[in-house]
């Protein structure tokens, strides 16, 4: 089987790699042979300072990288002087022809280079000896249409995981059945890994990582430690089964790579390799010397034909909180800050020994600093303490030098004091956050970007809006007086309809919401951070500009809209972002919306949004492109067609049933929508005719009604008297009523004489556990009257009963003996009622 | 002659072949005066694959420490430095345990210990006076009674010091200046009354953070310890292999000839351990009750019932009276409890026994068992 897989015929049995066998060949790393394979993971300090010496030694005159190939024209940006890792590489494919799902899903993921990655110190290096390097992997789209069942990249990389150019989950297909992962892989990789760290003693695949690559593998010579990552890499791809390099697409990619290399060996005589160290041993298997240059042996890879704008790359200023896997990026590193350290001593020119060591004091002194200024009592003792306890730890764990594990276990124990938890946890979260680092990346100044991102920065300039610093600004808009300020509001407004995360409105008339219309003033609070850029170029094919940008967005949910309360909530975004052209189709669209909804609830929110646009039109001095006039119409309509099926509006239903009731009596009684006011009383005389009418909305309907009215006076208080005598279940009603009616009519009660009296005297024929257990009701029903009001209904309510508002207030004084008559029989009643309960 | 055994043998007793061949074939650098290096003590506690030859015989070092072995690792290294080590936890963490198994390892002896308790006087911490020898003979170091902390400094071994925060903390306190200067005055004793600690000494204090008056510590003694808070065990499937394991060397001694019911203690582990985190493996969302859901709790609940199996039934696990135990282990401080258990068993048994049937169905059987 052997002989037959390693033949000449490879290729055409099985058109893949054969299986790679875990023992090194002999002559894998020559530093004569006109292509030499440089294994990597991606991020690892120490493949970046061997693959620094090993370009020194080979003296390459072509680098190729595993990286998408169309990122290509991004190397000059990467590589630049003026550029400040951290950066990332920004891909999306939006599956336009829907050839991954039918949905025509967007894809995209982040490729980050820290300083210490391979790949980046590979581009550095190629600019500083002026040899070209290129990307030979393939483009992201096509690695997501080489992978199946949708399973994108999903971490089959020399180290265990592909950091490369992983999505992190969210970004992953969104649909659910598209990205399983098949767990017999999963789980033969994390046994194989799992005996590996049980053997060695050691918590998990990075602290055994960090053990024998970082640390010592800064001591071996290049060879020697590229033969023991390949050595690695071969154990790891042995154990991974021959099917799940295939499904995820890695077999593909390793054949396009090959076919590169095979390709860039005609014109080149030095050619260095760099990729992740899984696919180091496939690639040497798929090429073979043929006189002068590598013969590639595999099934050509056949490419998709993209259209314009659905695959690109952007370069982005990054972060260290974002590349730090333990933010949630599968293709960041854990604690890069901590490395970056490592990363810059050896830089400098230090040796080997020592490096990691001064890593870890360096980190516990800045972190025992940072505590101290916080207040925690963290002293220089500490500090001792936790630098011995790392040593004596590496020394346990047989570490040439404490690493990141020790740092770890050092501080825990000698910077907490007491029980661990959250109040005594603060300088474990100092020494997180300083392992994470602070740093963020810069961008060389030609660099490409979408056009949406230097509108973005043009429009910040233009408004004078601080975005060089993180920090939150807050900035006070006066709409009505300075016209740039509405030009800001409208900006504002834009960037958060994009959901950038860049602006919040913290007062100010709030037209969707519809509360404090009356405010002329807006103070916004905005902050620039990486996540506001990526969250501009995910949107960044929307449009050129912020605001054709939200223009878009706006066009397309407004598309997709189906009640009136959305759609009409859009149009006023769309007033807000300063969109008035558009009024006009959207005003058309609406229309349609309107006619088609049939819930009584959306309409008339819908009718609210439409009134306070129709409203504002003047202040804002723009005119009806919307037809809003004509829409309040047609809503108005529909609204009274569907009043009078509300009588058995659901209990939580009916207070918003009272209030569209009454903002819309309300409403008509308004210049310019006065004729409507007609229609609307028919409505509510037919909605006080249906028999099962719910006893609130039968009172607040009355209390309109009676506003307009005052002849429904007596039909109120034959309903009132009628409930309060009624059978016991609809006396029980008599409060809700009540309430209803209070609801929108609170005046009949000082304007109707007798009214009071009235209840008055229905409530005095209650017995008292009938007046019990309306009481709850009943407070609530005079809760609607102002504290003024109360006290005058208070004196009327005295005065019926022969008393004065003032006595009321005075009780009269009881006497000791009462008093503990009182409190004994509460402790009878207390004890008898816990002995029925109990 | 009679033989007789100790209901529960010191551990470098119960261990005396592992510590002597971890000594024998012991390689590695060892701080003075300790009896085993710190990679043998981490081997001693956290076991080893392969098993040691010594004496033509091959000597298995278990797993001892079930839990987080960094944790262990950092305790051996506390130890060797300058600061005492104070575990810390909630009750039936296996604090206890760990510092007598890093006591005898280390030291070779785990009995060199003073028990906390809101009684404990300085005296019973430093040292006190025979009396009748104090009168006899004045003060000579013949008539001074050692404590164990004494004793610790002048052997260079390890104290260790239970349930520390039970003693009052100004009782504490005397602990602070032996930590810090390594040296103890008897002022009795004149020229002769300072005692340099030996090499070797240090001090293991074990401390709950949950239980009824405890007391606080001083931040001047909280500085000259370093913490180690020993979590629950977080593991459904570890928690089960403590139960097993711990209930077969109980049986063991005990000589009760039964297995252990692998099922009923993977139950038992459940049990306790979605109580304790207050959510069911299902999802479901558990009231957690106030008593101590500790292992060790789920390890005499079932070792209980094995018992009563063992000599009243047929050798076999009967799951009524494991219900009727696990009630006498839950409802003991709050009447509330016993009504948190019944929702356990009315939601999550009940579901569990739908779903899986079998020993869940009739553990939710038992539940009649419940009051």
């Amino acid at each position: 089987m052997e002989q037959l897989l390693r033949s000449q015929e490879v290729p055409s049995v099985i058109p893949e790699v054969p299986p790679v066998t875990s023992e090194v060949p002999p002559g894998s790393w020559d530093l004569n042979s006109p292509v030499l394979y440089f294994p990597i993971r991606h991020h690892s300090p120490a493949c970046g300072f061997h693959l620094k010496k090993a370009i020194e030694a080979y003296e390459p005159d072509c680098i190729l990288i595993e990286g998408p190939e169309n990122a290509g024209e991004m190397i000059p940006v990467l590589a630049h002087e003026q550029t400040r890792a951290p950066v990332a590489l920004y891909y999306f494919f939006r599956d336009k022809k829907g050839l991954l799902s039918e949905k025509k899903e967007d894809y995209r993921c982040y490729y980050p280079f820290l300083d210490c990655s391979p790949e980046l110190v590979a581009l550095r290096e190629a600019k500083a000896r002026e040899i070209p390097a290129r990307f030979i992997d393939l483009s992201y789209a096509e690695i997501l249409l080489g992978t199946r069942r949708g399973n994108t990249l999903s971490g089959a990389d020399g180290a265990g995981e592909d950091a490369a150019k992983e999505n992190d989950a969210e970004e992953k297909p969104r649909e659910s059945g598209s990205f399983q992962y098949n767990d017999d892989y999963l789980l033969s990789r994390s046994r194989y890994v799992r005996l590996l760290c049980e053997k060695t003693g050691l918590r998990s695949f990075a602290e055994f990582w960090e053990k024998y690559f970082e640390i010592e593998g800064l001591f071996l010579g290049t060879q020697e430690f590229v033969e023991r990552m390949l050595a690695y890499c071969r154990l790891t791809r042995s154990h991974t089964p021959w099917q799940e390099p295939e499904d995820d697409g890695c077999l593909l990619r390793e054949r396009y790579m090959a076919q590169q290399i095979a390709q860039a060996s005609r014109d080149f005589q030095r050619i260095l390799v760099v990729t992740g160290g899984f696919h180091t041993p496939a690639l040497t298997e798929l090429v073979k010397w043929q006189e002068d240059h590598f013969e590639y042996i595999g099934e050509r890879v056949k490419l998709h034909s993209f259209g314009e704008g659905e695959q690109g790359v952007y370069p982005l200023a990054y972060s260290m909180e974002a590349a730090d896997a333990l933010n949630g990026y599968a293709s960041g590193m854990q604690s890069p800050g901590f490395y970056q350290q490592v990363w810059e001593a050896l830089m400098a020119g230090e040796e080997p020994e020592g490096v990691y060591r001064e890593a870890v004091l360096n980190q516990l002194v800045r972190a025992g600093r940072g505590a101290r200024k916080k207040k925690e009592g963290i002293s220089s003792y500490d500090v001792i303490c936790a630098l011995s306890m790392a040593r004596g730890l590496a020394a346990l764990r047989g570490k040439r030098e404490p690493g990141l594990y020790e740092l770890w276990d050092g501080a825990l124990s000698s910077f907490v004091k007491g029980e661990r938890n959250a109040s005594t946890d603060l300088p474990m979260r100092i020494l997180q956050e300083l392992n994470t680092g602070r740093q963020t990346g810069i961008l060389c100044r030609d660099a490409k970007r979408p056009p949406l991102l230097s509108d973005f920065e043009q429009q910040c300039r233009r408004f004078g809006l601080k975005i060089q610093s993180s920090a939150r600004q807050e900035v006070t808009l006066e709409l009505f007086t300075k016209k740039k300020h509405l030009s800001m509001s409208r900006f504002f407004y834009q960037m958060e309809f994009l959901e950038t995360g860049f602006a919040v409105r913290k007062k100010g008339a709030d037209l969707v919401g519809r509360r404090d219309k009356s405010r002329i003033r807006e103070l916004w609070e905005y902050r620039y951070g990486a996540q506001v850029l990526s969250a501009l170029v995910d949107v960044s094919m929307a449009g050129a500009t912020v605001a054709e940008a939200a223009r878009a967005m706006l066009i397309r949910k407004f598309g997709e809209s189906t009640d009136s309360r959305d759609a009409a909530a859009l149009l006023a975004r769309g007033f807000l972002m300063g969109f008035l052209e558009e009024q006009a189709d959207m005003g058309a669209h609406i229309r349609e919306v309107i006619l088609e909804d049939g819930d009584f609830f959306s309409l008339t929110e819908g009718f609210s949004h439409l009134r306070m646009l129709y409203e504002l039109q003047e202040l804002y001095q723009v005119e009806d492109a919307a037809e809003l006039s004509g829409l309040l119409h047609i809503s108005f309509q529909k609204i009274v067609q569907l009043l009078p099926s509300m009588a058995q509006v659901k209990e939580e239903q009916l207070n918003a049933c009272m209030e569209s009731c009454l903002s819309l009596y309300q409403m008509t009684g308004k210049k310019g929508f006065t004729h409507f006011r007609p229609g609307l009383l028919t409505a509510l005389t037919l909605l006080l005719e249906k028999k099962d009418l719910r006893p609130g909305l039968e009172g607040a309907v009355l209390g309109i009604l009676y506003g307009y009215d005052s002849d429904y006076g007596e039909r109120i208080e034959a309903a009132a008297a009628g409930y309060l005598r009624g059978t016991e279940k609809r006396q029980l009603m008599s409060a809700a009523f009540l309430r209803g009616l209070f609801f929108t009519a609170r005046d009949l009660v000082f304007v109707r004489e007798g009214f009071l009296a009235m209840i008055h005297e229905l409530l005095s024929e209650l017995s008292v556990e009938a007046f019990l257990r309306l009481l709850p009701e009943l407070r609530q029903a005079f809760g609607y009257f102002t504290p003024l009001e109360t006290d005058r209904i208070a004196g009327r309510a005295a005065a019926l009963c022969g008393g004065k508002k003032r006595e009321l207030l005075k009780g009269r004084m009881v006497s000791p003996r009462e008093y503990a008559y009182g409190e004994q029989l509460n402790a009878w009643a207390a004890q008898r009622s816990a002995r029925e309960s109990g | 002659m009679e033989h007789k055994t100790e209901i529960r043998p010191p551990v470098e007793e119960r261990y005396r072949a592992e510590l002597e061949a971890l000594r024998a074939l012991d390689r590695g650098r060892k701080p003075q005066n300790w009896q085993l290096s710190p990679k043998a003590v981490r081997t001693f506690i956290l076991g080893s694959r392969e098993p040691l030859s010594w004496q033509g015989e091959q000597i298995h070092i278990r797993k001892k420490y079930l839990g987080n072995d960094a944790l262990v690792e950092r305790c051996i290294i506390t130890l060797a430095g300058n600061r005492g080590l104070m575990l810390v936890g909630e009750p039936g963490t296996a604090k206890t345990m760990l510092s007598e198994l890093l006591s005898a390892a280390i030291s070779g002896v785990s009995t060199n210990t003073i028990q906390g308790t809101a009684g404990t006087t300085e005296d019973m911490i430093k040292y006190s006076w025979n009396y009748a020898l104090l009168l006899a003979r004045g003060p000579v170091r013949e008539a001074l009674v050692s404590s164990p902390l004494y004793t610790g400094m002048e052997k260079g071994i390890i104290t260790r010091f239970e349930e520390i925060t039970r003693t009052p903390a100004e009782i504490q306190d005397s602990l602070i200046s032996v930590l810090s200067d390594k040296v103890m005055n008897v002022p009795e004793l004149g020229e002769e009354g300072l005692l340099f600690a030996r090499e070797g000494f240090n001090v293991i204090g074990t401390a709950n953070t949950r239980d009824k008056g405890v007391n606080e510590m001083s931040s001047a003694l909280k500085r000259r310890f370093n913490f180690e808070t020993v979590m629950p065990v977080k593991d459904v499937a570890m928690e089960k292999q403590i139960i097993i394991s711990e209930v077969e060397s109980l049986a063991g001694q005990a000589q009760i000839d039964m297995p252990v019911d692998e099922d009923v203690a993977g139950l038992l582990a459940s049990t306790y351990h979605e109580l304790r985190e207050g959510v069911s493996s299902m999802g479901h969302r558990i009231d957690r009750p106030a008593a101590v859901m500790s292992t060790a709790e789920a390890v005499s609940v079932y070792y209980q019932t094995m018992m009563s199996a063992y000599y009243y039934g047929d050798s076999r696990m009967d799951l009524g009276d494991l219900v009727r135990n696990l009630v006498g282990a839950v409802q003991k401080e709050n009447s509330e409890d016993m009504e948190k258990l019944r929702g356990y068993f009315d939601t999550v048994v009940r579901d569990k026994g739908g779903k899986e049937g079998g020993l869940w169905n009739s553990y939710y059987e038992a539940r009649k068992y419940l009051r």
